[in-house]
């Protein structure tokens, strides 16, 4: 598959955005969705020519074979045209000449700061199992500010920092959330019961100070909102709670974390609209890895929901 | 830096012989002198017959490679035949061989993110930096009409890479002479814990392998500046990658565009500066290998966390991944990891593929009871724990009180201590006690026995934080008698063993920093989940409609609510 692609220049955006906005990137996908067959979700693969002629499209991103041919008819398709087919502007032309349009959010990206790489899977639930296959990803971005404010002014082994609280809520309520089986919705802050969390000072050893992160979250929320996609609402609920656990160090003198892994384990109960738990409302474990992100340019896109974040 | 494929022509394999994952070759290299070698007139003979074989190649498509490689070849025999210009050249291998053997000395555990050298490099590179720069001038006499271009290849006197085992006259050291300047300036302290070893005894050449090689997952990795992010041992390090690293994959030379996060690959770096000087991006593992490695060392590593025991095996469940064993007439029940290496007359063999009746060393987690390593061994051998056992339980063993079930036989595998109850699940039959500080998970045998104050208990009396004497199989960890010592200070609902196992990740092992690792593995991607950062994926739809447009190629999107790079749906 991967062999496949280099046939292409490759790309991944969010269809919820470039479906429901109006810039010229959006009304280029636009086209290109009313030109495919599948549907009606937007979401899928689409091969077209710079210029916006599909080619091929595929709404289903999970059968490897059924994509391999795909791309393997596509190319076939590209191969055909002429010259001037493949060169033709066609619908493109506010696109490629128009000024750059660059991903909303994705100017705050703090690269000074603490970005951080998210895991979610399903934790057992039987004495003999296997690994859920669902899982997920996300990212978390905190300031070089907040994240500075995790450790003492003056770090000495002993000393214990309170994380302040908005990044705690940021945490709370953005991204310890339901995302294994799909798009989990943002906790709002007065559905908080409790959430707080330390970091400990172990170790101080050429500037660089090791800390350990102990923290519990508790969040829950109830009401009228529905838990398959557009279906009609009924009065749910649905919390997460956790407890967290975590070593990092950050290097004063490059005055970044240059180490931060954190595991938060819990349980998480309901579901909403898109997050696939409708069959699964009930109270069972589930876990969260946070890990340093890296700084290509896959692992600098914004936060899922970043649009949410307090501003 | 324009990378060296495998399709690409290299001057220095093809004409020189000089193997491809040793660039740049030293000057002895080049002129495939000895570096003991002292009689000028050997060094002179050398330089011209490698001239004069490289010298073929003028005025034919290999032009510019020929011309490269005489120039070359040209600073090498000047460097070697100016006993000045030749013993810095030395001095700055032996330095670097100095350096990195001590590196060596003291590896165990991850490389550190550091930026510095030792502060005694400056003056060095500093003087050879002069020399170095004084010969290039002259050889620019001799040489100024040559056709290229472009100067991509190493000049003489920059220090050689080596990545390989040990080669006379090449310690790693790839990086540029202006880097090692500037972290010589950076570095202030001497590393601690080598100011006692023995100096080693200098050579005119490295004699060992300088570099240090892991495995690691690439975080990220930015062609541009050249560094390098790996995930090892759980940590996030960042290398510089030397410009004349080695990349590849499959035997096929790479670029560092070829590289994305999540793929996995051997790194051999310079310790002292961590600078990467050749990468190889592994196949993706079988699963079994993985854990091999993983498993296997923290066999040897920790006794405290893996055991090791010879057994029969008595019965095979391959979906469910069960393996019951039995030893000295006594059966046990292990879960094993689905990453668990089984090898069978030292090839890899499955689970499937074993037998009821064959005898094997099993290799198991003590807190959560899982297999990871099943070797099948052939003919009778005696029975034995071979190693293993958490120190801290290695209590008072009994041998003539033995509990009620236990055959007489087994009395010598019993320990008693006396711990604090962390979680108990009765479904599970998992205990998890804490004592001097740690915690450890066994497995409740089906017929424990529970007392308080000499009368017989049941589960619904155990409470966390309660003091418990348990008597336990030191080998199978399996808890064959629990004694309650002291009642709970309180005992309410919150902190009853259900509601806590319900509030606990189901009943899952708690998570401390005993379980912490397991479960940020557990947590975190695998390879194969990440395969899909392989592809070189662009992040906006306008830029790769531009760049197709440009390089003459067809887009494709993968459009997902969210966007699929943060989280498939």
């Amino acid at each position: 598959m991967q062999e496949l692609t280099r046939s292409f220049v490759v790309v991944a955006d969010d269809s919820y955005r470039l479906e429901t906005e109006n810039d010229p990137e959006c009304r280029f996908f636009k086209r290109l969705f009313q030109q495919s067959s599948h549907g009606p979700s937007s979401q899928g693969t689409y091969i077209f020519t710079p210029g916006g002629t599909l080619l091929e499209s595929n709404g289903d991103s999970y059968d490897a074979q059924k994509m391999a041919a795909t791309l393997r008819r596509a190319i076939r398709k590209w191969n055909a045209l002429s010259v001037e087919e493949r060169r033709d502007i066609g619908k493109s032309s506010a696109l490629r000449r128009g000024e750059t349009i660059g991903l909303p959010g994705q100017q705050y990206y703090p690269k000074d700061g603490l970005v951080l790489r998210l895991s979610y899977r399903d934790l057992p639930r039987g004495y003999h199992y296997s690994r859920e296959e669902r899982w997920n990803e996300d990212f978390a971005w905190f300031t070089k500010r907040e994240a500075r404010n995790m450790l003492p002014q003056n770090p000495a082994v002993g000393q214990s920092t309170v994380v302040p609280g908005h990044v705690v809520e940021r945490l709370v309520r953005f991204h310890l959330i339901d995302q294994v089986r799909g798009e989990g919705g943002p906790f709002d802050k007065e559905h908080i019961k409790s959430a707080k969390m330390t970091t400990n000072v172990t170790g101080v050893r050429n500037r660089v100070v090791t800390l350990e992160l102990r923290g519990e979250t508790d969040v829950s929320a109830a009401g009228h909102w529905g838990i398959k996609g557009k279906r009609p609402t009924s009065h749910q609920q649905r919390g997460f709670r956790t407890k967290l656990l975590g070593h990092a160090e950050y290097d004063l003198r490059k005055e970044r974390f240059v180490r931060f892994d954190m595991v938060a384990l819990g349980v998480r109960w309901g579901g909403t609209a898109y997050n696939m738990r409708y069959d699964d409302l009930a109270e069972n474990p589930i876990g969260v890895s946070f890990t340093l992100a890296g700084r290509g340019r896959m692992e600098r896109l914004r936060p899922k929901l970043f649009w949410a974040y307090p501003k | 830096m324009a990378a060296m494929r495998s399709d690409e022509f290299d001057p220095y394999y093809k004409w020189l012989g000089i193997p491809r994952n040793q660039r740049p070759p030293t000057h002895y290299q080049l002129l495939g002198v000895d570096p003991t070698e002292a009689e000028r007139d050997v060094i002179e003979a050398a330089a011209e017959r490698q001239r004069s074989h490289v010298q073929r190649f003028r005025g034919t498509e290999y032009e510019k490679p020929a011309a490269k490689l005489l120039y070359e070849i040209g600073e090498a025999e000047t460097c070697l035949l100016d006993p000045q210009l030749r013993m810095d050249y030395d001095r700055l291998l032996r330095e670097s061989t100095r350096k990195t053997r001590k590196r060596i000395l003291s590896f165990g555990k991850p490389p550190a993110i550091h930026s510095g050298g030792p502060p005694e490099l400056v003056p060095t590179f500093l003087k050879i930096v002069g020399i170095l720069l004084a010969a290039m001038i002259i050889m620019a006499g001799f040489s100024f009409m040559l056709p290229w271009d472009e100067v991509a290849f190493k000049t003489a006197g920059t220090p050689p890479v080596r990545s390989d085992p040990p080669q006379i006259g090449a310690p790693p050291n790839p990086i540029p002479q202006e880097r090692q300047v500037a972290q010589g300036r950076a570095q202030a302290a001497p590393r601690p814990g080598n100011q006692t070893e023995p100096e080693p005894q200098p050579t005119d050449a490295g004699d060992v392998d300088l570099s240090e090689t892991i495995t690691a997952k690439v975080v990220s990795v930015d062609a541009g500046s050249r560094s390098l992010t790996v995930s090892y041992n759980g940590r996030s390090t960042e290398f510089d990658v030397s410009r004349a690293a080695v990349l590849l994959a499959e035997d096929a030379e790479i670029t560092l565009d070829d590289l994305s996060s999540g793929l996995s690959a051997t790194i051999t770096f310079n310790p002292e500066y961590d600078v990467v000087t050749r990468l190889e991006l592994r196949a993706p593992p079988r699963a079994e290998e993985v854990s091999a490695s993983t498993s296997t060392s923290d066999a040897e590593s920790s006794d405290e966390e893996t055991a090791v025991i010879e057994a029969v095996v008595s019965d095979i469940d391959v979906d469910g991944r069960v393996l019951s064993v039995t030893r000295k007439g006594k059966s046990t029940i292990f879960d094993v990891s689905r990453k668990a290496l089984v090898t069978q007359d030292g090839r890899q063999s499955s689970l499937s593929e074993l037998s009821v009746g064959q005898k094997a060393l099993i290799t198991f987690n003590i807190e959560f009871n899982v297999i990871t390593q099943i070797e099948v061994l052939g003919g009778e051998q005696e029975t034995q724990l071979i190693k293993g056992g958490p120190d801290s339980f290695q209590g008072e063993r009994e041998s003539e009180s033995a509990p009620e079930g236990a055959s007489s036989s087994d009395d010598d595998n019993l320990a008693t201590v006396e711990a604090k109850i962390t979680s108990f699940s009765v479904e599970e039959r998992s205990l998890t006690v804490t004592r001097n500080g740690r915690e450890t998970t066994f497995d409740v045998s089906r017929r424990v026995t529970i007392e308080r104050d000499g009368k017989p208990a049941s589960p619904d009396d155990l409470a966390i934080g309660q003091t418990v004497s348990i008597t336990f199989d030191v080998e199978f960890e399996v808890v064959t008698r629990i004694e309650i010592v002291t009642a709970p200070a309180a005992r309410d609902s919150s902190t009853s063993l259900n509601s806590r196992r319900q509030n606990e990740a189901g009943g899952n092992p708690p998570l401390t920093n005993s379980t912490f690792a397991y479960w940020k593995e557990f947590l975190e991607a695998s390879d194969d989940e990440l395969s899909y950062l392989g592809i070189d994926w662009g992040i906006s739809l306008q830029q790769a409609v531009r760049e197709a447009a440009d390089v003459d190629k067809p887009v494709m999107l993968w459009a997902m609510n969210g966007c699929p790079l943060r989280g498939c749906t």
